[in-house]
Formats: C-alpha cells, sequence, structure tokens
C-alpha cells in the first residue's frame, strides 16, 4: 500500500488511543470509525479556521519507552503501524531529550508522531458548531428534555419537557443516554459498556516544559498521555478505563489524582506538588453490539430514525460522521438543498489577553467593559462575560467553558462572586437563582438574615 | 462545689485552667494557669463572660447593601444569639459614618451599636 | 504611545498597598500611585467585620474595616493617587506597568515599585478531594465575601475543612446568620489558628471540632448533600473503619492561603518556595533592583498590623529608591531555616541594619530558644506555626558577629 508519509493520517493517533482499550488488538480499515475520523481529521484546519477556533493547534507526540517492558511494548507499536502502511520515526535517548530537555533521564527510546496529533477544546468546538448552526437557522433548545418518542404517520411526536415537537426525522445522538432515547422509539438494539476516566489539569506556570505530548506505549486499560494545552496548562491522564455502572456518576477519586501524578513524574522533571489545580472526570460509552465501532444507521423498524451511537474517537470524526447522517436522511427522503446564503463563517468571543496592544485599546474604546479584568488568573474581561451571556451563557459553569474565567489557579475563588453577579444583573435574576450548571445548583442558597426570621 | 475549665486566651499559650468554685459562685482555687495575667483573664471569663459583637445590618441604599456593625464595649457571651436576631430586622438608611450610633443601649446590655463603616448617600 | 511616569506605583490597594503609599508620600514624593482591580480600596479588610484588628498597631481592637478606614483616609488626605477597577495586566523588570480599566489601558514608567497583590485560598481542585463538583463547595474567603459583602449565605448545615483562622471565624459568622455548623474538621492535632478564635468561634457556640480528621469523599449530585469525615494517622492518612457521614448542603475549605506571585514570575523575580513570595532583603528589595515587595504576597501574615509594619518599610524603601538615594552597600548574610523553622522574612539581611524578622515555625513548642546565627538567643515561652514570631534585630546584636558571614542558621530549639 502506498505511503505518503507528509499527508496527515490520524491513524496513528486512532491507534494509540484504540491499543489502550482492554480487548481490543486489531484495527479494522472498512471500519467506520476509521473511515469517519480520517475524513473528519483532515476537514479541521479549514473548519477551525471558517469557525474562528483558537484553541485547534497541530502538535506532536513521542511516545516514550522508560524500561525494558515498555520497550517491548513500543516496538508492537511500531509493528502495528508498519502494517498500517506508516513508519513512525525512531527517536534514541538524545534526539528525544534534544526536543524535550525536561523528559526525564529514565528515557531508552520513542516513537515521533509530526502529522497526526492535534489539539482542541472540545467546548470551544462545540460552541463554534452550534453558534455558526445557531445562526443558519438551527433553532437549539437547552433545559429541554426529551421525554417520550411516539411516531406518527411515518414521522414522530417527540415529546419534551418544554411540550411536543412534531417531525418527520429523528437524528439520536444522545451520547450517554443513546440507549435510553433510542428505547422512546422502540429501537434500542444495543446496551452500553461505562468506562471512567479521570483527568489532571496542571497549573500554567509549567507553559513550555513540554513543547509535544508525550506518553507511554499503550497497553489495554493502561496508558496515559501528558498533553501541553494551548492554554499554557498540562493535562495529565492515566486513569482511563475503570468499569462503571452509574451514567450520572461523575465522581473522581483521590488515588487517581495521586496515580497519575506519580506516574507523570516518572516520565517529566520540574512538576511540583502544588501544581494540580482541578482535575475531571468524564466516561466512555462502548456499545455492546459492536464495541469496536460506531453504530450509525437508519433503524429497521423506523427508517427516519436514524441511530447516531457513537463511541471513541467522535471529537475528530464529528462532521465527517454529521455528512455520513444527512447522506441517510437523504436515502430516507429528506429533500436536502444547499442553502445559498448559508454564513459559513463564526468569530468568536474576543480574548483580551490575547489581542495586540492596539486592538486591546481599540475595543475597549468602543465597549469599555472590556478593559473591566474580573477573571484575575486567566485574565478575563467584563466584556467577555457578558458577551458570553449574550450569546447563550446561563450558569456559571457555562460562562465557565465560553471565557475560561474560573478556569485558571484560583478555581474561580476571585471571579466567582462576580460572575454571578454579573449573570444575576444580565439575565434580571435574583443571585440566589443563578446556579453552578443548571438545575438544582445554585451558588447561592439564602440572602442574608433569612435564616433569622 | 464545682470545678469548670476554661481556657485562657491571653496569650498563644492557651493553658487549660481548672477552677474550683464554692457553692457561693466565689472562686476558691485556680490550677493551670501559667502567669498572672491569665488569672485574672480567667476570673473576669467566669464571673462575666462577654464579648464584643460584630455583624451586618441590612441597608436601604442602593450603593451597598450591608453595612457592618459592632458593639462599642463586650456584651454577655449568652445574648450574641439573641443580638443577631435582633439586627436582622433592622434596615439603616443612608448616610451613616464611622462609629455612628446605630442602637442605643441595645437590649439592654448597655452597650451601643455602632456602624464599622460609612454609608453615603 | 505616550507613558505617564510616576515616582511609586504600588500594586495593590489593601492594607499592604497602602501602608507602602502612605510612607512613600510622607517620604515626599509627588507621584505616588496605587492599582486595585476591585471597586474600593481597603482589600479584604471589608469583609473582616470582626474585630482583633489593630491591636498592636494602633493599640485598640478595630474591626476589619475601621482598620482599613484609617489607612484608605490616610492615603487620601496625604495625595495618594488610586486607579479602581484597575488591573495591572503587564509588568517588565524595567519597571513598565500596562493597566487594563474601563476607560483603557495606561502605560505607566515607574521609578520603583511595590509587590501588594496579597493572597489567593487553597482550593478544592487542588486538594484532590474524592468525591462529586456539585455545588455548595466554596473556600472560606469566597464564603466570607458572599455573607459579609454580598448579603447573602451559601447554605444552611455546613461543614467547614481546615480550622485556619479564615474557617473558624466563618464557623461563628454562619452560625450568627442562622446556619447550622456541623463540624470544623482539622487534620492537624491542634487549630490552625489562634486559640483565642477556637475558644470565641468554636467553643462558645457548641460547634464540634473534629482534631485528626479530614474529609475523604464529598456527596451530592447537583449540590453537597454529605461529606465523608475520617480520622487519620500521623502521616495524614484516613484510618479505615474510622468513616463518618456528616450530612450537610454547604463545604468551606480553610485549608492554606497562597501568596499571589503570577506578575512576580512573569518578571523573573526570585520566589522562596517555602514562604511562596519573593525574596527579599532587609528593605524589602527583591531580587530586582526598585521592585519592592510587603504583605501577604510576600508571606502569608496572621496579624494585619504585620502587614502594615513590612509594607510600610516596603514603601519607604521604594521612595528611597525612587528619590535615588544612595545605600551604603553592606555585606549581606542569607538566613537558612534551620530546627523547627519553616521560613523567616526577608531572607537576606544586611549586616549592621536593624531589621525585625517574621519568622514562622514548623511544630508548637513550648520553653524554646529562637537563635540566629550567634547574634539572637532570646528564649519564648511558646511557638506556633499559626504565630509569626517578630524578632527584633538591631545594630547591637550585629556587633557580636565573628568574622566574615555569608550565611546564618535560624533555629527554635527546646531548651531542655
Amino acid at each position: 500500500m502506498p505511503v505518503d508519509r507528509q499527508s496527515p493520517t490520524p491513524a496513528w493517533s486512532i491507534l494509540r488511543s484504540v491499543l489502550d482499550e482492554p480487548g481490543v488488538t486489531l484495527l479494522h480499515p472498512e471500519s467506520l470509525k476509521e473511515k469517519l475520523t480520517l475524513k473528519g481529521f483532515n476537514a479541521f484546519p479549514s473548519l477551525a479556521q471558517q469557525l474562528d477556533i483558537t484553541s485547534y493547534t497541530r502538535s506532536t507526540y513521542i511516545m516514550i519507552a522508560t524500561n525494558e517492558d515498555e520497550v517491548r511494548l513500543l516496538k508492537e507499536t511500531e509493528e502495528l503501524c508498519w502494517q498500517l502502511g506508516f513508519e513512525p520515526e525512531r527517536l534514541n535517548r538524545e534526539a528525544i531529550l534534544a526536543m524535550e530537555p525536561n523528559i526525564t533521564g529514565k528515557v531508552i527510546c520513542g516513537l515521533l508522531d509530526s502529522t497526526s496529533e492535534s489539539v482542541i477544546y472540545p467546548w470551544e468546538y462545540c460552541f463554534a458548531l452550534m453558534e455558526n448552526a445557531r445562526e443558519n437557522g438551527v433553532k437549539i433548545l437547552t433545559g429541554t428534555e426529551v421525554t417520550a418518542i411516539k411516531p406518527l404517520d411515518g414521522g414522530f411526536i417527540v415529546d419534551t419537557s418544554r411540550g411536543p415537537i412534531r417531525t418527520e426525522y429523528v437524528v439520536n445522538a444522545a451520547g450517554i443516554y443513546a440507549d435510553k432515547v433510542a428505547r422512546m422509539a422502540g429501537v434500542c438494539d444495543f446496551g452500553f459498556t461505562l468506562m471512567k476516566g479521570q483527568t489532571e489539569i496542571l497549573d500554567k506556570r509549567l507553559k513550555g516544559l513540554l513543547n509535544s505530548s508525550i506518553g507511554p506505549p499503550p497497553e489495554p486499560g493502561g496508558g496515559g498521555k501528558i498533553n501541553p494545552l494551548p492554554s499554557g496548562n498540562i493535562s495529565i491522564g492515566f486513569i482511563g478505563y475503570i468499569p462503571t455502572e452509574d451514567k450520572e456518576d461523575l465522581s473522581g477519586r483521590r488515588e487517581w489524582s495521586e496515580m497519575t501524578f506519580t506516574r507523570t513524574r516518572e516520565l517529566v522533571n520540574g512538576i511540583l506538588p502544588g501544581d494540580i489545580i482541578n482535575s475531571f472526570n468524564g466516561i466512555r460509552v462502548f456499545n455492546t453490539r459492536n464495541p469496536e465501532d460506531h453504530i450509525i444507521e437508519a433503524t429497521r423498524k423506523y427508517p427516519h430514525f436514524i441511530n447516531a451511537v457513537i463511541r471513541l474517537p467522535g471529537l475528530a470524526a464529528a462532521t465527517a460522521i454529521a455528512e455520513y447522517v444527512c447522506a441517510l436522511l437523504g436515502n430516507q427522503g429528506l429533500g436536502l438543498v444547499r442553502k445559498a446564503n448559508y454564513h459559513p463563517y463564526r468569530k468568536g468571543i474576543p480574548k483580551v489577553s490575547e489581542l495586540p496592544e492596539d486592538e486591546r485599546r481599540e475595543l475597549i474604546a468602543r465597549d469599555g467593559r472590556y478593559g473591566h479584568i474580573v477573571c484575575r488568573c486567566e485574565e478575563v474581561s467584563e466584556g467577555e462575560i457578558v458577551e458570553a451571556i449574550r450569546r447563550g451563557a446561563r450558569t456559571v459553569a457555562a460562562v465557565k467553558y465560553r471565557t475560561r474565567a474560573g478556569m485558571g489557579r484560583c478555581q474561580g475563588g476571585f471571579c466567582g462572586p462576580r460572575v454571578v453577579e454579573i449573570l444575576a444583573r444580565e439575565l434580571d435574576i435574583p443571585l440566589t437563582e443563578v446556579t453552578q450548571k443548571g438545575g438544582l445548583s445554585q451558588v447561592l442558597l439564602y440572602r442574608s438574615k433569612e435564616l433569622l426570621a | 462545689m464545682t470545678k469548670p475549665e476554661i481556657i485562657c486566651v491571653g496569650c498563644p499559650l492557651g493553658c487549660r485552667v481548672t477552677l474550683t468554685v464554692g457553692p457561693d459562685s466565689r472562686i476558691e482555687n485556680m490550677a493551670g494557669n501559667r502567669c498572672r495575667e491569665g488569672e485574672k483573664y480567667v476570673a473576669a471569663e467566669f464571673q462575666n463572660p462577654a464579648r464584643v459583637f460584630t455583624a451586618t445590618v441590612l441597608t436601604e441604599s442602593g450603593d451597598r447593601r450591608l453595612l457592618p456593625v459592632k458593639t462599642d464595649r463586650p456584651v454577655p457571651k449568652s445574648q450574641l444569639k439573641e443580638l443577631s436576631r435582633a439586627v436582622a430586622g433592622m434596615r439603616i438608611k443612608p448616610a451613616v459614618g464611622i462609629g455612628q450610633e446605630i442602637a442605643h443601649d441595645i437590649l439592654g446590655t448597655g452597650a451601643n451599636l455602632v456602624s464599622t463603616g460609612t454609608l453615603s448617600g | 504611545m505616550s507613558r505617564e511616569e510616576v515616582d511609586v506605583a504600588v500594586i495593590g490597594g489593601g492594607p499592604a498597598g497602602l501602608a507602602a503609599a502612605v510612607k512613600a508620600r510622607e517620604a515626599g514624593l509627588d507621584n505616588v500611585i496605587v492599582i486595585e482591580r476591585s471597586e474600593y480600596l481597603g482589600g479584604l479588610l471589608d469583609q473582616c467585620i470582626h474585630n482583633g484588628f489593630g491591636l498592636f498597631y494602633f493599640g485598640e481592637d478595630l474591626t476589619g474595616p475601621e482598620y482599613g478606614r484609617r489607612f484608605i483616609e490616610k492615603a487620601s488626605d496625604l495625595g495618594v493617587k488610586s486607579l479602581l477597577n484597575s488591573m495591572v495586566v503587564r509588568l517588565s523588570p524595567d519597571r513598565k506597568l500596562l493597566i487594563s480599566s474601563h476607560t483603557g489601558l495606561t502605560s505607566l514608567s515607574a521609578k520603583s515599585v511595590v509587590l501588594a497583590m496579597g493572597c489567593r485560598e487553597r482550593t478544592r481542585g487542588s486538594l484532590c478531594l474524592s468525591g462529586t463538583r456539585a455545588a455548595g463547595i466554596l473556600t472560606a474567603g469566597t464564603a466570607q465575601r458572599y455573607v459579609n459583602i454580598y448579603g447573602y449565605i451559601p447554605g444552611r448545615e455546613v461543614v467547614i475543612l481546615g480550622s485556619g483562622d479564615v474557617g473558624m471565624i466563618m464557623a461563628r459568622r454562619l452560625t450568627l446568620e442562622g446556619a447550622t455548623v456541623k463540624a470544623v474538621v482539622e487534620v492537624l492535632p491542634y487549630v490552625g489558628g489562634l486559640i483565642r478564635n477556637e475558644v470565641q468561634c468554636l467553643y462558645d457556640f457548641n460547634i464540634p471540632l473534629l482534631l485528626e480528621h479530614t474529609v475523604t469523599e464529598i456527596h451530592g449530585s447537583e449540590r453537597v448533600e454529605a461529606v465523608t469525615v475520617a480520622r487519620v494517622d500521623k502521616k495524614w492518612n484516613p484510618i479505615a473503619g474510622t468513616e463518618r457521614v456528616i450530612t450537610c448542603d454547604t463545604l468551606l475549605l480553610s485549608v492554606g492561603l497562597i501568596p499571589e506571585n503570577e506578575l512576580s514570575r512573569s518578571i523573573g523575580v526570585e520566589l522562596d518556595p517555602v514562604s511562596g513570595g519573593p525574596v527579599v532583603d532587609s528593605a524589602m528589595e527583591t531580587s530586582l533592583s526598585g521592585i519592592f515587595a510587603g504583605g501577604n504576597v510576600l508571606h502569608v501574615n496572621d496579624l494585619v498590623d504585620n502587614v502594615s509594619r513590612e509594607a510600610e518599610l516596603a514603601g519607604a524603601s521604594a521612595a528611597a529608591f525612587a528619590k535615588e538615594e544612595i545605600k551604603q552597600r553592606k555585606p549581606r548574610v542569607r538566613l537558612i531555616a534551620g530546627e523547627n523553622v519553616r521560613y523567616a522574612v526577608p531572607q537576606v539581611v544586611s549586616i549592621g541594619d536593624d531589621v525585625t524578622l517574621s519568622v514562622r515555625v514548623r511544630e508548637p513548642a513550648e520553653n524554646v530558644r529562637l537563635k540566629v546565627g550567634n547574634i539572637i538567643n532570646q528564649s519564648l515561652r511558646v511557638v506556633k506555626p499559626s504565630q509569626i514570631v517578630p524578632v527584633i534585630v538591631t545594630a547591637e546584636d550585629w556587633s557580636k558577629i565573628n568574622g566574615v558571614v555569608y550565611e546564618m542558621l535560624i533555629s527554635c530549639e527546646s531548651r531542655r
């Protein structure tokens, strides 16, 4: 198979992530997973540019071995790459340390990936897609839970917490709840295996400690990754496959933080105990019908109901998955006509901390709120927070994800009250109604003296 | 006869002082203190435990929601919660200066409630 | 772009910044400016509505706002300039500042700078507490801001992790505002703050104090519903079988203050990893010429009175630098922390100069000898990690020095 070593291929990065999965040993080039990831991956550069996704950066990855077992695993990985048709560059100890002086002296050898590694903030990606979709006519209803799906005249009545919706087609992209939604329409022929993971975020004082992402050779249930992020923080994750039964349980464990931290320090020098600023958890979902691939299909019972049950890697493949789903909808009779006045561009919220001085002055002159810094750690202005609320943020978490306010080392200790106040002001609600992330997560429960009445 | 224990907070030693108190509530003996100052503090604390009360009061001002206040002298420790409830019902109108009296002889304690902040308007 | 010139730029308008600015003005400099990121001067003093401030500096028992007002008025009377709602976003080693505010970006060039940015609180994230990330988890200082400035109570059933002064003060405050504080949980066998607060905040209100305990897990999906606490061993590891669940809707964290040195780091000031702040000399000057530091940005103080004293020295030194007063270069000594000493500030002292050292010990001890090289030998009845020990070194003490000395050990030894 002819190999073009210059062209980006996500095969290498898919291989790495997949080999960490318990129970997986082979890649399937004809699988939806790989075809769609390849397609989606290659669409990113222009997509990121059109949608102003500033976090998207091409980077490099070095797989490193620090003991004999890992050297052996490295060799096995290398052979799998050859089978796929590409040759990762081998690096010896000196070459690795020349590229990354802060990797520990324990390193023996490594493999370089300079073509298929990239970084993007998932939330920035989602907001960019959402804002662009909304601008092009898509109605987005948040805080709206689907409670029942009833077939009717070839289409469906979708009951929600905000009332029923009559529709011709349904695309089930409900992620970890895709089984629940499919069951509502009686088209669930799969279950889920759930695997919990945890990632720690390190202080951005470590910016520049690493240039590349690094990690040990993959092994089932194990592996890990140390990722320098565009913000200057470093994310570290060595816990990825803890079986869980509870979809709602995103709690973290101290032992996992400690283990991740220890493993990281075996690979990189210069990280101190106080450097973990937060950790977060997620759950990976694998369908039981075909755990190694996505299920993207028009269901047999109701062909206008498309199940899009996605597994990792999902984010890289998202646009390709969307095009695939559109083709399925087209096959099912949905008339798809290219919009003449489609707006492909979206501009993100300006980040004053990254603007050149003169542009920053201009922005502040237009709107003084861009000069008033609210989040000290991430240098986020009131203008950005107000703009985030204008674009749809209703909670402290929403403001955080859109602006980074609260992501710094003080974790919202300073800006938190100010963000709560701004939300209350802009949404014209009492401070006691401002929530952390919706539902019953109010930041403040009582007004002063209310408990003394 | 009772033997209450009082922690002296006069200095960081924090001596745990045991008092021997007679039927007439007189201190007959003190053990555990390591200085004279401590003896005086503990005796006062036993006879009349008092604290300066500090709190906030709701205002009728757009500028600031709360005004910090305090009693201008210690009040009986046993009345602190009662004072909190009394203060909860107050509403202060501007303008108020630091040291200005908010309530005279509050709850019969002999102490005045005074402002420790300013309320402009 | 034109750059405004000032004599002394003070970054931070809390007690340290104000004290430094006042002293700089008193030294006769015309153009002293305080740059403060929040809406008012005084820093955290406004939210510290309790008393206990100024016992040493003024000889009076004041509340935080009253203490702050004294300095704010003095600064105003003296004509100290201030920029509110203004944040220093860029600082250079040659003392150029870029300040962001509603009115735009202001460039300043200062003859000398005083760093007075204060500190931040240790967070749940950095503690790596097991459990959920529900609403209702706050640091004690942030809760204090909500309660005393904004006028809101986070919850009605509270557990407080950490028995530092802020935590104990909030235990009392929340109780008096009608909430129930179910426990104050402390990993050490003694409270982290003053005995006075242990008695007047916890015992006075029958708030359970769980020493040698920690919170091992937080429960609750959208909001905190409970925490698990457990006894710990000498290494702070939870002891299996001692776990107990305490229901609550709020968890406050009072587990440490960290000097906020982002700006200091950005210009390459040498930082002391133990104190968390810049390495300074007897004049409070950092490793960068013309840049001074005072207050909690330098090291976390326990009394604002000491903050004022330290920061005044920084301000006076900054003024002297701005006036280009030639200081006689005296030989300097680096202080090394010895037995039972965590750190001492300033870290570098000039031989012959009067200096007051702020010393923090590691462990509580009674009947100790505090020694500085061979020049100070003070006996102290009791020392506690929660209370800075001020050690005054005079010219007379310096005269005891033998020969050429580059380092001096500072230690706190048991007298036995």
